[in-house]
């Protein structure tokens, strides 16, 4: 089975974030009060290749798991978020 | 006075104060500032809010005229549309933000502008823009352009204000450097202005809009890092556009307005709460005080410089009475917004500073406010020593003319920007007579009762732009030129010009040529804009568009041509009797209304075929100018012609094949006749900013034509006819319609998907 | 044209912002008794309404999904009870979408196929002349109005649009100048070209292109006008 990259992309800490804002304040006047803030961030998934993959997973090909894990997060530092407002966190299943 | 502290020499570097600067606000304090001073005067002395390099030109522009309320000085200009009605409007740059995040930077901007305008009473009603990118095979142009076109429309379209014109320009000297202006025009009650100047004593200080966070604070941070720098990561973030927010903040203050509950009102833009409360103390002849404690903070701990240097958006200062404040509160929390009392209004010039309970500073309001005014030294560049009348015999004017008119048309300044202005709403409103594309931008204002189909509606015109390459061959023409050529644009929809705004874009004034540069951009403006009875009642200027890079192993500067930009309000009586561009129908004759120079210094044709355009540029005659312009305004008015095109980039072709394949309905074609005396082919169809239109009217006109042209002492000459679907001109350009049209149309699309790859 | 007796209301929530130009249509062009609904008011019905539009915008800023947040305000379990008593809706644009949203309609928007937000002027077929939109439109008429929206390509289930299909619920799907359904005249991806659909009753509908922003000769058509005359006759002949 091909594994996959989950990249959590969510707003800096300090940034103003609209849809937080906007979806906090419907919450509010529903009723949900137990709600105290929101940030709104993307989920991407990137299927891996599973040829790549199996290198990746046998444990002597070490340098092939860390090609790996730079690229992916390159393609999230570059491609995917904007490292200006946005960081991002990486799971691979 | 002595500089002792060390560290305190790096932080007024860090603010971006020079050491003359740092010693005149010693001098006036009578004693070294500390931090939070330092920061107040850096915010107000930088360029952008003290304009202490451009002042002493700017001051020579002629600001009044007839229909001017409210010139410069205010955050906008206000002219008089009749019927107690009055127009607001303004053009302001946001090019640095926009090169750092250009969807972000564009999208404020124009929330910024859009401020600027409601803040003073009206309800915005068209949006334009001025854009500059590097080349368009600079392998990042693509993403400037979609990013920076994303942002304007995610705001503009979710405020609903439609944008409805604007220019794309691409030229390598924007490469580091691109250019977002942004201009807005706004509609209020001749008796609903609201201005910043109207504080009166024992009035409320109140902050209404988003909270305060650590947004775009680039200098202060980085000084802040400095003396604090445990507390202190780099916190400061770019500035993130909330329209959704700013639609509420809108309502909420035209609400606020129309119940009279504001005295005075200013929006916060760069500087923030600095420059806002500053501002109001300053031009009201008053002071304030401020409770540095009672602001809404979108980031805990936030310290007072933080605070009073933030650039959050989506926030304004206001006063009102203190009686009036419950009623005011009750508006801006009905749209979810903050409405905070943060001061009151005193009696001296001072602004009276609390922090955690106690009073924190004293600044005098006129110290702070009066910056400095520098008269640059200034000289003229060596370039332009090479910059020779063309001689056009040195030049093979090549075969092939057909090829040269595809690469014209095609030429992304040229070709249609329709890919760009469908990402904008341009039908909001229900105002939007002429949409974008074409000469001016054309909207009507709604009567009382407009159930009256047949009733005269009055509207008004608006147009932007400027050539650079121009100003760069001739700063003092291109200066003029820009102003001129907005004025062509309006006449030739039958509008009259009533006033400007500008946005002068310049490399630094710290160097003497670009100081020059200015300086004859500034009195061309002045020149034409006093002629045309154009007054300049609003603008901006950005300097520091440059960027130092390497090129292999040497340091240069990249610097971009002088680029002034001009916006420009027409009005026209009754909007029925606008005249578009383009041809109507087969069989119509076209005109040449006014003269031909053939200059070909400057133009695209240069640059494309000889890859030269460092020629000098034709002068324009505004005499002969304001003739001209008149004289097609007797003929729009008089409803003698279908169509109107004025001459610009691309010459007396690219008019024509416009012409001939922008009418919305149908594809339709020239032939034409055109044999100037002394003037080669290539001089007479690809020479640009020439002082004619482009006209046709039906068959057999022409005596009727010049019957009405009469006293004029303007030429008319007919060209030719409007035919099915081929150009033809003379022997030398045979051309097929549709596939023109094809190439103008997809050729922007182009460099903008590549973006996408 | 005395219209004046004829009520309409207009919603507005936080973000709408095509509110005052349906009210200078209704008011202006067609002499109809117009007032706008605040989102938070809390009239006890609904029912003094002719009709109501939901007018278009970017209600709560379109975030999270365009009409997701207004779908959830209070004002909208009024308009249920107002549609379950056969009152008549129209939802332009972000009306649209919150009418979606709210389920009063099925199916979903999607964010437009070029992925960009889309102003142009569009062409639209009637499928459905039978219902409170339709009826005054000519037969074998095109209607032209521009669209402007981010989020315009609806999608839906095949059980969807058979059930659409059943009720004759596609009331207008995009068309070119001569009437026909081409991929070329689908300005966002929208499943079947659709542009606009109804409810069950036919008393909903929503619809993507404006209507009130062609609803004059000077501002380049007054197709859009249909949409409002056909309302209007519907009334006056109920």
């Amino acid at each position: 089975m091909s594994k996959k990259a989950m990249i959590k992309i969510t707003l800096k800490e300090e940034v103003l974030d609209p849809q937080g804002k906007a979806v906090l304040s419907v919450l509010k006047s529903s009723g949900y009060n137990n709600i105290k803030d929101v940030r709104v961030g993307k989920y991407i998934e990137l299927f891996i290749d599973s040829e790549i993959e199996n290198q990746r997973s046998s444990k002597d090909d070490k340098n092939a798991k860390n090609k790996l894990d730079k690229e992916i997060k390159e393609i999230s530092e570059k491609v995917l978020s904007n490292p200006l407002i946005e960081e991002f966190s990486i799971t691979i299943k | 006075m002595a500089i002792k502290a060390k560290v305190k020499k790096e932080n007024y570097k860090l603010f971006g104060l020079s050491l003359d600067e740092y010693k005149k606000i010693s001098e006036l304090l009578g004693r070294e500032p500390d931090d939070f001073e330092l920061g107040i005067f850096s915010a107000m002395w930088s360029e952008h809010c003290s304009y202490k390099s451009s002042k002493v030109y700017l001051k020579t522009l002629p600001v009044a005229g007839d229909n001017v309320i409210i010139g410069p000085g205010e955050n906008a200009g206000v002219v008089d549309f009749g019927d107690g009605d009055v127009l607001i409007f303004k053009m302001e740059s946001h090019n640095h933000p926009s090169f750092i995040e250009p969807f972000q930077g564009a999208a404020t901007g124009v929330g910024g502008i859009m401020r600027d305008i409601f803040t003073m009473g009206a309800r915005p009603i068209a949006n334009l823009n001025s854009l500059r990118f590097g080349s368009c095979f600079n392998p990042k142009t693509p993403y400037y352009v979609s990013e920076v076109v994303k942002g304007i429309g995610f705001y503009g379209n979710c405020m609903g204000v439609p944008t409805v014109g604007g220019e794309v320009v691409f030229d390598e000297c924007y490469n580091d450097n691109i250019l977002v202006n942004a201009f807005t025009i706004g509609i209020a009650k001749k008796d609903g202005i609201f201005l910043s100047s109207k504080c009166e004593v024992g009035n409320v200080v109140v902050y209404v809009g988003s909270a305060t966070g650590m947004d775009g604070m680039h200098g202060a941070t980085m000084a802040s890092e400095e003396f604090d720098s445990k507390k202190n990561k780099k916190r400061s973030t770019v500035q993130v556009g909330d329209p959704f927010t700013e639609k509420l903040l809108l309502e909420a203050c035209l609400e606020a307005m129309d119940k009279k509950l504001i005295v005075s009102i200013q929006d916060m833009g760069a500087a923030g709460i600095t420059s806002s409360s500053f501002e109001m103390a300053d031009k009201s002849g008053h002071g304030m005080t401020i409770n540095l404690d009672a602001f809404p903070l979108r980031t805990p701990n936030m310290t007072p410089i933080e605070i009073m240097l933030s650039e959050s958006q989506e926030r304004m200062l206001l006063a009102c009475k203190k009686e009036d404040f419950e009623s005011l509160n009750a508006i801006f929390d009905k749209w979810g917004l903050n409405c905070v009392k943060v001061g009151e209004v005193i009696d001296e010039n001072i602004i009276r500073f609390n922090h955690h309970s106690k009073p924190y500073k004293i600044l005098d309001v006129s110290t702070v406010v009066n910056g400095p005014a520098y008269n640059r030294p200034k000289r003229k560049p060596k370039y332009l020593q090479k910059i020779l009348p063309i001689k056009i015999n040195d030049y093979r004017i090549p075969k092939n003319l057909n090829e040269i008119a595809k690469r014209l048309i095609t030429h992304p300044n040229i070709a249609s920007k329709r890919p760009v202005f469908t990402q904008y709403d341009y039908t909001i409103g229900t105002n939007t007579v002429v949409p974008p594309g074409f000469s001016a931008a054309v909207l009507r204002v709604k009567g009382e009762n407009k159930a009256d189909k047949d009733s005269k509606n009055k509207g008004f015109l608006l147009n932007v732009g400027g050539n650079s390459r121009y100003t760069y061959l001739n700063p003092y023409m291109g200066g003029a030129l820009a102003v001129v050529e907005c004025a062509r644009n309006i006449a030739a929809c039958g509008g009259n010009p009533v006033a400007v705004t500008d946005c002068l874009n310049f490399a630094s004034p710290e160097d003497p040529e670009v100081m020059w540069q200015f300086s004859e951009a500034v009195k061309g403006i002045k020149d034409a804009a006093t002629k045309l009875k154009t007054p300049v009642i609003s603008g901006n200027v950005s300097f520091y568009n440059e960027t130092a890079k390497k090129e292999g192993d040497k340091p240069t500067i990249s610097k971009i041509y002088p680029t002034p930009v001009i916006g420009m309000v027409g009005f026209i009586e009754d909007v029925n009797k606008t005249v578009t561009p383009y041809f109507k129908d087969e069989g119509d004759e076209i005109f040449l209304l006014g003269r031909l120079k053939g200059d070909l210094g400057g133009s695209l044709y240069m640059d494309l075929v000889h890859k030269d355009f460092c020629q000098k540029p034709a002068d324009t005659d505004l005499d002969y100018e304001i003739t001209l312009q008149n004289c097609i305004r007797l003929l729009i008015n008089g409803g003698m012609i279908k169509s109107a095109a004025d001459i610009s980039e691309g010459g007396i072709f690219v008019a024509l094949a416009e012409s001939s394949i922008t009418n919305p309905n149908k594809i339709l074609g020239f032939t034409v006749d055109l044999n100037i005396k002394e003037l080669s082919y290539a001089e007479v169809l690809f020479s640009e900013f020439e002082q004619a239109f482009i006209i046709t009217s039906k068959s057999h006109s022409e005596q009727k034509l010049l019957k009405a042209i009469g006293d004029f002492n303007v030429n008319l000459l007919k060209i030719g006819v409007v035919s099915k679907d081929i150009m033809k001109i003379n022997n030398t350009i045979e051309l097929k319609s549709d596939i023109i049209k094809n190439g103008y149309e997809s050729s922007l699309e182009t460099v903008i998907s590549a973006a996408h790859i | 044209m005395n219209n004046r007796y004829i009520k309409a209301g207009i919603t507005v929530f936080p973000g709408s912002n095509c509110d005052f130009d349906v009210h200078h249509v209704l008011t202006d062009i067609f002499n109809v008794n117009t007032s706008f609904i605040w989102h938070k008011d809390k009239p006890k019905s609904c029912r003094e309404y002719d009709f109501i539009v939901i007018p278009g915008g970017f209600s709560y800023g379109d975030y999270l999904r365009a009409g997701a947040l207004a779908a959830r305000s209070e004002i909208m379990g009024l308009l249920n009870d107002y549609a379950d008593n056969g009152g008549i809706i129209l939802g332009i644009c972000n009306g649209f979408q919150i009418l979606l949203e709210a389920k009063l309609l099925t199916g979903v928007m999607l964010t437009n196929k070029s992925l960009r937000f889309e102003c142009k002027y569009v062409h639209l077929r009637p499928f459905n002349m039978d219902t409170p939109f339709t009826c005054a439109i000519k037969d074998n008429a095109i209607l032209k109005m521009p669209i402007a929206h981010h989020d315009g390509n609806y999608f839906a289930t095949s059980k969807i649009i058979n059930g659409l299909n059943k009720n004759n619920g596609i009331i207008f799907k995009y068309c070119n100048v001569t009437g026909e359904i081409t991929e070329d005249a689908n300005p966002n991806g929208s499943l079947y070209n659709i542009a606009g659909i109804s409810n069950e009753k036919c008393n909903v509908m929503g619809l993507m292109p404006h209507p009130e922003r062609s609803s004059e000769k000077l501002l380049g058509g007054e197709d859009g006008g249909y949409i409002f005359k056909s309302i209007i006759k519907y009334i006056k002949e109920k």
